[in-house]
């Protein structure tokens, strides 16, 4: 079937089959390899993307699911957590972290100043390099910083949720 | 507000087949064997732009310094660590240095602190350790060049030269690295440098941002997964699931109506399928209707190599011996641990294409010289024309210095024309695993009247990871029966210890699981150390202090866990235990209470003497991961047989630790002036026994299988 999908805010006519699960057509057909694959049942969360700015784990979502969705991927992300995942130096193997991102993203637009046990519930992604307390750390540097800048006038037409880019993927696939 | 910029990587990519062939001149550390089969040649990007003064460096006009990193990054921080080693001999400010992975060529292999010939694999924790003087060399070298060229230039003596932040300075005279390199680039390198005395290190030490980070939050790092080649098509398989089994058969006619599938046909014990897309290739697998026997695999369960472990340790052989052989052995108790599966987040794959003058692989592999030998010999095609390029690794664990998954993806690009990328399901990977061995211990031990031990004896039976790998003769030597029983033997004062082995033989495949043996050893002795110390009456940190008497660096680095942790809140319980591995000793403080029988884990404390540390901060990540990923295993982690087959297919029976059990890790580095010891994996040893001597404390019961949240829940 044919099928416009809206991803990164772009808009891509492509032929699907439509059980195919939004993650093999973000990875191979559109050439957005930042989105992990890492179970297929939806149980690691390295394939989680934005669907209207909530986290779905694209490994089991049907692509038919998401045409006409607003879909982004970490791509598309711009967020003070990617900073803050600097400034703590997360990442170790990085391969779960671009899930993480778009999880923590989903969780701070929904609960601007998480509690550790918000983030214990809504973080559910795997990490086999297990750096759970940095990101942990680096989700409450990177609410800090969204409310400082919320506080601040000339930020003020920066969302406090962070931004879920608007523009085309800019990815150089190297 | 401002964000990552993802643009900006620092680093290189090897852009095969293209650009200029130099003779380089060879850093003149230590013999190279082989040196010839590879000539001293090597495929470079950025032709006529920047300089090579060796093999690991090459210097633009700008002064942008790229360093050829052997060793692969996959998590442990190795593309920052390493080329610091090589700046901080070099005089060059870190902002200047980018990364690139190395060709797999003898030019860049590294010496081993544990075997004899130079390797160029990523394990062991040695890649600090293996490094440690050859890079430092190999920027000590590129310094003396450069300021060889200055002094020409500026016809002066060397001797009145000196390097610094980048530049040769000569009194009031400048030139910078970028000027400088082409003309160094002539020059031979020095027969002789002097490696900086450690006092005056700037760089060594401090921890600056990794370098792989900013790509990896913007999803722009490229693991093995992540390749594109023109014209690629996609392949998975399925193998026979059944370990010690075959294919009997198949029938494709299902698969092959999906569309998008070019082919599908046997290699091995397995069933490759070949379509445009994974997806297709993955959708046409599962129909697939194969026809497997269970081989040598029938009825082989887990009571099975259970008992057959456990038999074995009867005939257990002498391997170690501290004083006189053990007698009275009267405290007699058996240990197990199951095998496990690395499950790193990133599936099994790797990307092929074999032409008829040469093959290609970009793999996430440990074992990039491993994998070339491997194409050379599947192909038939000369090693030198067998080219492969390490990719950023989602995990490695050491699950990937298997080369299992390589083999058949050039087997696989052997039958197909063309570049074809390899992954495996998930599923694939749990069946098709090359497990961390089970194995079976017996610990005894003789108590004097003040209840310390007189007399020790540790017997473990494993399968032997070697078994298959090298010739029959070399699996009873030493270096080899010394990682199954690494650690057993103790840092304690006991007059009389003993350590045997034996190996078993099953059909069921293993390799080497992040910090391999020593990962259930530290869990055998510390525990049991500690049911001796409460057999004898004493409080288990006492007990160890007085044992730790003739091992000054053990007991510095438990003191400094100790100190560092906060008195024991009410209802908590604390076990402690220690572990020697990889050159390292880490000492663990973990702190539990219970809830509804189950174990909330409030904090680990731990302290590592690992020698001189290089980056401060990739050692606590480690100590941290590590730490945590023990915790996983010791209360989750158990893989099970049925008929030779893995029952545990994917996460939902194969329970990883998540973010909500996992405590803060504390962590702690012992000052020192020694050579650098392992890091990666160091940290995993003792976690399973703090964790059990916790539990005991807690609640009584002394647990003596792994994982030990099995039998929590069956209380």
């Amino acid at each position: 079937m044919q099928i416009d999908l809206k991803v990164n805010g772009a808009v891509h006519k492509l032929e699907v089959e439509p059980d195919t699960p939004l993650l093999w057509v973000l990875r191979e057909q559109l050439g957005l390899t930042g989105t992990k694959f890492g179970c297929g049942i939806g149980a690691c969360g390295a394939c989680t993307v934005h669907l209207y700015g909530t986290a779905v784990r694209s490994c089991i979502l049907p692509v038919a699911a998401a045409a006409a969705a607003e879909v982004t991927t970490i791509e598309g992300l711009s967020h003070p957590l990617q900073e803050a995942w600097i400034a703590e130096q997360v990442p170790q193997c990085g391969y779960c972290q671009s899930g993480q991102l778009m999880a923590a993203a989903a969780l701070l637009r929904a609960k601007p100043e998480p509690t550790d046990q918000d983030i214990d519930q809504s973080m559910t992604n795997l990490c086999r390099c297990a750096t759970y307390p940095r990101i942990r750390q680096g989700i409450q540097r990177a609410a800090r910083a969204l409310i400082t800048a919320a506080q601040s006038p000339e930020d003020q037409q920066q969302s406090t949720t962070g931004t879920d880019m608007a523009a085309p993927s800019a990815t150089d696939q190297q | 507000m401002s964000s990552v910029t993802c643009n900006l990587s620092r680093r290189g990519f090897l852009k095969a087949g293209s650009g200029l062939v130099l003779g380089l001149h060879l850093s003149g550390f230590g013999p190279l064997p082989e040196l010839d089969e590879f000539a001293v040649a090597t495929e470079l990007t950025g032709r006529g732009s920047s300089h090579p003064l060796n093999a690991w460096l090459r210097i633009s006009p700008d002064g942008q310094a790229t360093v050829r990193i052997g060793a692969v990054e996959m998590g442990q921080g190795v593309y920052t660590s390493l080329p610091m080693l090589l700046a901080e001999e070099l005089e060059l400010p870190f902002e200047q240095v980018r990364v690139e992975a190395s060709p797999t060529d003898k030019a860049y292999y590294r010496p081993s602190p544990t075997l004899p010939i130079p390797v160029l694999m990523t394990g062991g924790s040695e890649s600090v350790r293996g490094h440690w003087l050859q890079l430092r060399q190999a920027g000590a070298e590129a310094r003396q060049m450069l300021i060889s060229a200055a002094a020409k230039r500026w016809k002066v003596a060397a001797r009145n030269c000196h390097a610094q932040g980048g530049s040769v300075h000569c009194r009031e005279r400048r030139a910078s690295y970028g000027e400088l390199a082409e003309s160094a680039a002539e020059l031979h390198p020095p027969h002789r440098v002097r490696l900086k005395e450690p006092e005056a290190f700037t760089l060594l030490g401090s921890s600056p941002q990794r370098i792989d980070l900013p790509e990896k939050v913007c999803g722009a790092a490229v693991f093995g997964i992540d390749v594109q080649r023109e014209g690629m098509v996609n392949a998975t398989l399925r193998a026979c699931p059944h370990h010690g089994g075959e294919l009997v058969s198949f029938d494709p006619s299902e698969a092959l109506k999906v569309s998008g599938v070019r082919d599908i046909f046997a290699i091995d014990h397995a069933v490759a399928v070949v379509a445009d897309y994974y997806w297709q290739a993955s959708k046409a697998a599962k129909l697939l209707n194969i026809t497997w026997n269970e081989g040598r695999g029938k009825g082989l369960d887990n009571a099975a190599i259970r008992g057959k472990l456990e038999g074995a340790l009867e005939e257990a052989r002498v391997v170690h011996r501290r004083g006189t052989a053990p007698r009275d052995l009267e405290l007699s108790v058996n240990y197990y641990s199951p095998h496990l599966e690395h499950a790193p987040i990133e599936p099994l794959n790797a990307t092929v294409h074999v032409q008829p003058e040469q093959v290609e692989v970009w793999a996430p592999t440990q074992v990039q010289a491993e994998v070339q030998k491997q194409a050379s010999r599947l192909t038939g095609i000369p090693r030198e024309r067998c080219f492969v390029h390490p990719t950023y690794l989602g995990g490695g664990f050491g699950r990937r210095t298997l080369v299992d998954f390589t083999g058949a993806a050039i087997q696989i690009a052997m039958r197909v024309n063309r570049p074809v990328k390899m992954l495996w399901s998930r599923e694939e990977c749990f069946a098709r695993g090359q497990y961390r061995p089970a194995t079976a211990c017996r610990l005894s031990a003789t108590l004097g009247p003040d209840g310390f031990p007189t007399d020790y004896e540790a017997r473990i039976a494993s399968q032997n990871i070697f078994d298959g790998r090298v010739p029959d003769f070399l699996l009873e030597l030493k270096f080899i029966t010394a990682t199954v029983h690494e650690g057993l033997d103790t840092p304690y004062a006991i007059q009389r210890e003993a350590v045997r082995y034996q190996r078993i033989q099953l059909p069921i495949p293993i390799g080497w699981w992040r910090s391999v043996h020593a990962s259930h050893n530290g869990f055998y002795r510390e525990s049991f150390i500690d049911e001796l110390a409460h057999r004898g009456g004493h409080d288990p940190i006492q007990y160890r202090r007085r044992l730790l008497r003739n091992s000054p660096r053990h007991l510095q680095c438990f003191e400094l866990a100790l100190a560092k942790s906060p008195p024991l809140p009410a209802g908590q319980h604390r076990g402690v235990a220690l572990f020697k591995s990889y050159g390292s000793i880490v000492a663990t403080v973990l702190d539990l209470s219970m809830r509804d029988g189950w174990p909330k884990v409030h904090r680990i404390v731990c302290a590592v003497d690992c020698g001189r540390v290089v980056h401060p901060d990739t050692v606590h990540a480690q100590l941290m991961g590590a730490s945590l990923m023990g915790l996983s295993a010791a209360l989750y982690e158990e893989m099970s047989f049925e008929d030779g087959r893995a029952v545990q297919s994917n996460f939902h029976q194969y329970k990883l630790l998540g973010m909500a059990e996992a405590p803060q890790v504390d962590s702690y580095i012992v000052p020192s002036e020694e050579d650098p010891g392992g890091i990666g994996e160091v940290a995993l040893p003792p976690l399973a026994a703090a964790l059990g001597n916790a539990l005991f404390s807690a609640t009584g019961v002394r647990y003596r299988q792994l994982p030990l949240g099995k039998q929590l829940k069956q209380s």
